[in-house]
């Protein structure tokens, strides 16, 4: 079970500081957001791909398929868009007014917005170890580490409680609270009222072994002076890359140049939609 | 020792919002939530993938989205001190992202309204109960889950383009305007009173219970 | 070096109107968790702390650190010394860095991601210069045995492993005083015993001054140990060195107080072998030779008769067909990674089975795909006769009981009472139908001042028993228990033992269960299963078993104390004795030539 999308390396984005490489992928955002046109659009999620192949040595085809996953959340905006969007050219004549290629086009631009937007976090994350970005948030962010710590903590947790949730299921599925293996259709629309019921105990039960966890922990990390001392020592050798602020403002700048060579305004961007 | 430090924090002004010193224990219980948040978020995406996919997303958004926004006010009828819920939640994206969550950076800014939301709401408690920790039922439940859903629905309203649809008026896009707005209301109504539920049965249970100090009495 | 003196404590009242008194006076003292505790531990010494569950083990190893009562709250009244520091009132501010702890749960007290930096996470708390943490970082991998872990995630770690990080993470404080809390009680025999090496060459090697460890079997740590503390009701009752303290009390520990009393000193009483000597296999094996020799009959009064001793005939056969019976079962998780490897066996109405062997080999996927929890990938499942693979609404009949190990992830209902009746409701049983058989259960198990306690509040001991409860009261024909008393004091485990064997006994009910336990196979089960590598490999009598040396090897098994002794006494025997009690009723009529 590979549960941190981290995946070890020496490439160029490996190098790059934590903080930087999630700048970049805010710049990559806003930029995204800026842009109305699905060509565009598009032309910028595949070259933050390309970013991923030649700088961080991921596959592109896996970057892709992550991405189209999200197409069944993708589609239905397209399709809202394209019904209800108030635009000049009609195609054909729909339900709620005509279909008019602005609406698709505006459609589309939103919906493969997930391209860049899914690519560079995946970028950034598998990219960057954990442990670096919680030394960045403390050391450059000035985050004090028990707040930093929480990240960690979560992390270690995350796979304990995939365990739990497992385990309550099952034997939550012995004590006949879920249906037993592939029930009829009929038998899963009768079952529907007693969903919210389902989804509460399980919840309640999940929580509550997670919360079991809580006084040893505790005394866990008191025991070992978690924040006991205002001063702290970092074992671990982080490198500090000059590359990563490059980076990360470079891009910043291109988006800017690009958006004034365009005339496209942030502002007017986002007045457009309203 | 605890009223004491109570006593000056509530003297301050951040104090008088809500805002206490977390101990250990506050933060490995937001850590187990963020862990309980991560899996749950996890079987939830699949709840939302599937119902999106037949359904829409204006339909679906009140169910999908309370699910989501749980996270954002549970903590604080967990733990009542004012910025539980950001936090939790920010550092919550932080960790889903590691994991791989399939929505992208984008996730920062959802889970900082879901979760600012309740934090204002707790601290405007705090604020009308003079400083002092207010008793959270029923009404703080709702209103905090209306605000963690609806904080963040002008950013959702203008990138998703649904704002757009406003100008056809000759059509329907205000009716999906207003589809989407009840929709994060409704949502943000079954959130609280989820969430409110979950920290009754846990509190029955024994699970969740007041924090306190100790005394040394001589023998 | 460490001391407590006239230490009290009060855990804060659960009632959510709390009815303490304030000021400086105490509360009653027959609501205290620890009463009036004293005792004194010098350099040098390794102590074991024993008692029944919830007699306050844990409370006393967290109160000598001043986790108990910084972290839990309540009262406290006394004092805690470590040399010469109040350690109560100054919180734990005043011993990081002193004093090592290692708790029970592997899970909960690793608080990093990965393993180096969970052993480095106390040094850079205090700060330490990194030169410094590095040393201490080589030292405690290397004193826990853990060197080549350094850079795993701990998540990824079995339990045995985990222990041994928590152990090395406590060592790079570079404490004085190490304290373990059961330390080997949620682990495996593999895991424990790993974990157990790394205690006794800690202590060898004179890593710290002092251990103190809290356990529910001691039969490992034994020969290490140089003191010996009993606990009951919050008080220390009994305090010197293991064996004399073992062998002079030995009943009223085991039956009175109800803890598990290692079975070697058992058999060395019944024996009355070497007092004051060290007790060990060889020598018990010696004394039991010379018993024979000289003919004496055993005490049978003492461990033999209060030691539950199994008729083994089951029942008589009815005729039908076999309760569970499994037919080439394969199944795999993932494509490609088969577990069961083509599992078959045949259990009769009213059987209790033991099913052994090392972690891993899949005791609980087989157990699971007969409760009907997996859909197996080939073979084939009968339970009363009918095929459960095909059967979409079998898991609903509630003829298969599944306990799982951890009760706390079974429970879906508020209070014991509800918990009892889900599953009948759930199953539509007509509602007094559901009153009557849920006040049986709580008879039956004892939990009737509980009914309306919600089952998280519960004793781990009876929380046990109402995970066991819940599924009884379906009156399932067939009843599986995953490790059901790991971590359990004898009196529990004995009580539930007992419980399940009637229920075997009078409904005809069959029982499977998973256990590492070789002394409580040995005690319960008519017939043992053993599994290895994806399939049953062993099928018939403990006594068979443990007589098969190649395979005990094989599957990581290990034979009973008696049965060991009994082979070393006695090379020729053929069926050697597996527990103190049978070997009792055997030895009388024992009439072939003992060897000289
Ligand atoms: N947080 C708590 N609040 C109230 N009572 C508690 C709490 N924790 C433990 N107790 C009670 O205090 C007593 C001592 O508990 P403790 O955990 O020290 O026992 P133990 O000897 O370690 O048992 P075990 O062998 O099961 O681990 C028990 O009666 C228990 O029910
Ligand atoms: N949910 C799962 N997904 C994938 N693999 C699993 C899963 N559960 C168990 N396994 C693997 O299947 C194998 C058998 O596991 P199983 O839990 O049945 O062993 P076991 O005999 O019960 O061991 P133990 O004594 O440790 O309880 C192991 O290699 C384990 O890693
Ligand atoms: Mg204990
Ligand atoms: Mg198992």
């Amino acid at each position: 079970m590979p549960l941190i999308e981290f995946e070890e390396g020496t490439s160029f984005m490996h190098k790059l500081d934590p903080l930087s490489k999630l700048g970049w992928s805010f710049v990559v955002l806003v930029w995204l957001l800026a842009m109305r046109d699905p060509v565009p659009v598009l032309a910028l999620g595949l070259l933050v791909i390309a970013v991923g192949r030649l700088g961080g040595g991921l596959s592109a085809i896996e970057l892709l398929l992550t991405t189209a996953k999200l197409s069944v959340i993708a589609l239905p905006i397209v399709l809202i868009q394209a019904l209800l969007y108030p635009g000049q050219t009609a195609l054909a004549a729909g339900p709620f007014g005509p279909i008019t290629r602005e609406g698709i086009s505006f459609g589309l631009a939103i919906a493969l917005r997930i391209v860049g937007v899914v690519a560079a976090s995946t970028i950034v994350f598998k990219t960057t170890d954990p442990r670096d970005l919680v030394y960045g948030l403390h050391r450059h962010l000035h985050i004090p580490y028990r707040f930093a710590y929480i990240i960690f903590a979560g992390l270690r947790f995350i796979p304990l409680m995939q365990y739990e949730a497992a385990t309550i299921r099952e034997a939550q599925t012995v004590r006949g609270v879920y249906l037993a293996r592939s029930p009829s259709l009929l038998d899963r629309l009768r079952a529907l009222p007693s969903k919210p019921l389902q989804w509460k105990t399980f919840l309640v039960m999940l929580i509550a072994n997670g919360l079991r966890h809580v006084p040893a922990s505790t005394i866990a990390l008191e025991v070992r002076g978690f924040g006991l001392h205002s001063h702290r020592t970092f074992y671990r050798e982080h490198r500090v890359d000059r590359r990563g602020p490059i980076f990360a403002l470079a891009w910043l700048a291109a988006m800017v140049a690009y958006l004034v060579l365009t005339g496209t305004s942030l502002m007017r961007s986002v007045q457009s939609t309203l | 020792m605890e009223s004491a430090a109570e006593a000056s924090s509530q003297s301050s002004g951040l104090g008088r919002l809500g805002f206490r010193p977390w101990t250990t224990r506050d933060l490995v219980t937001i850590a187990l939530l963020i862990a309980v948040g991560g899996v749950f978020k996890g079987y939830w995406g699949g709840v939302r993938l599937a119902l999106e996919s037949s359904l829409g997303p204006l339909f679906t958004g009140w169910i999908i989205g309370a699910g989501f926004s749980l996270f954002g006010v549970l903590p604080l009828l967990i733990i009542p001190k004012t910025g539980v819920a950001t936090v939790s939640m920010v550092a919550g994206s932080v960790i889903e992202l590691a994991v791989g969550n399939p929505f992208g950076v984008e996730v920062f800014v959802f889970n900082f309204w879901e979760g600012l939301g309740p934090d204002i709401i707790l601290a405007l408690f705090y604020l009308a109960n003079g400083g002092q920790t207010p008793v959270l039922g029923w009404k703080f439940a709702i209103l905090a889950g209306i605000a963690s859903t609806s904080l963040g629905a002008p950013y959702t309203l203008v990138t998703r383009g649904i704002t757009a649809l406003m100008r056809n008026f000759e059509g329907y896009g205000q009716y999906a305007v207003w589809l989407f707005l009840a929709n994060r209301v409704l949502g943000g109504v079954i959130c609280g009173a989820a969430g409110l539920a979950l920290a009754n049965s846990l509190r029955t249970m024994g699970v969740i219970g007041r924090e306190e100090g100790y005394r040394v009495v001589t023998s | 070096m460490l001391e407590a003196e006239r230490l009290s404590y009060w855990f804060p009242s659960r009632a959510s109107t709390p009815v303490e008194p304030k000021g400086m006076e105490a509360p009653p003292i027959e609501r205290a968790a620890l009463k009036e505790i004293s005792v004194r531990f010098q350099p040098g010494e390794f102590v074991l702390v024993v008692g029944p569950s919830g007699c306050g083990k844990s409370t006393f190893i967290q109160a000598l650190l001043g986790v108990v009562p910084a972290l839990t709250g309540g009262t406290v009244a006394g004092r805690v010394r470590l040399d010469g520091e109040e350690v109560l009132a100054r919180g734990l501010a005043g011993v990081a860095g002193k004093v090592g702890l290692v708790l029970q749960d592997p899970e909960s007290q690793l608080t990093n991601l990965d393993v180096e930096g969970e052993v480095v996470f106390g040094p850079e708390n205090l700060g330490l210069p990194r030169e410094e943490i590095a040393r201490r970082l080589d030292w405690s991998l290397t004193v826990a045995g853990i060197g080549p872990l350094r850079n795993r995630f701990v998540y990824a770690l079995s339990g045995g492993q985990k222990q041994r990080v928590a152990i090395a993470a406590g060592l790079a404080m570079r404490p004085r005083v190490l304290l373990l809390d059961s330390p080997t009680s949620n682990l495996d025999p593999i895991g424990g015993e790993e974990t157990l090496k790394a205690i006794v060459d800690l202590w060898r090697g004179g890593a710290v001054e002092l251990i103190v460890m809290a356990a529910h079997k001691i039969d490992d740590v034994l020969p290490v140990a140089t003191r010996l503390l009993v606990m009951s009701e919050g008080r220390i009752i009994l305090d010197g060195p293991p064996e004399s303290i073992l062998t002079q009390h030995l009943l009223a520990l085991r039956d009175e107080l109800g803890i598990f009393v290692p079975e070697l000193c058992e058999l060395a009483v019944l024996l009355n072998a070497g007092q004051g000597q060290p007790i060990n296999v060889d020598g018990t094996a010696a004394a039991l030779r010379e018993r024979v020799r000289v003919g004496l009959a055993l005490p049978v009064e003492g461990a033999a008769s209060s030691t539950p001793t199994a008729a083994r005939q089951a029942l008589p056969l009815t005729g039908g067909p076999p309760a569970v019976e499994v037919a080439d079962l394969h199944f795999a998780y993932e494509p490609g990674l088969p577990v069961l490897n083509g599992v078959s066996l045949s259990i009769e109405r009213g059987q209790f089975v033991a099913l052994l062997g090392q972690n891993g080999t899949g005791k609980t996927t087989l157990a699971k795909n007969i409760a009907g929890l997996y859909r197996p990938t080939g073979g084939t499942i009968r339970v009363g006769g009918v095929e459960t693979t095909s059967s979409a609404t079998y898991l609903r009949s509630g003829k298969v009981g599944y306990v799982f190990q951890y009760p706390d992830h079974q429970f879906v209902a508020l209070t014991v009472a509800d918990e009892l009746a889900y599953g009948l409701r759930a199953r539509a049983i007509p509602e007094p139908e559901v009153a009557k058989r849920v006040a049986l259960m709580l008879e039956l198990f004892k939990l009737s001042a509980h009914r309306d306690a919600p089952p998280y509040g519960l004793s781990m001991g009876e929380k046990r028993r109402l995970s066991v409860a819940t599924m009884l009261v379906l009156r399932p024909d067939v009843l599986i228990l995953d490790e059901p008393t790991t971590g359990q004091d004898r009196h529990n485990t004995v009580a539930l033992m007992e419980v399940l064997r009637q229920e075997a006994r009078e409904r005809g009910m069959t029982i499977i269960q998973i256990t590492h336990d070789m002394e409580q196979a040995a005690e319960y089960a008519d017939r043992v299963m053993v599994m290895d590598g994806g399939r049953i490999v062993f099928d018939g009598t403990i006594e068979a078993l443990f007589a098969d040396a190649e395979l005990l090897e094989q599957c990581h098994l290990k034979p009973t104390p008696t049965s060991s002794v009994c082979r070393l006494a006695w090379p020729e025997l053929q069926m050697a004795p597996a527990t103190p009690g049978r070997l009792a009723q055997l030895l009388p009529s024992l009439t072939f030539p003992l060897p000289e």
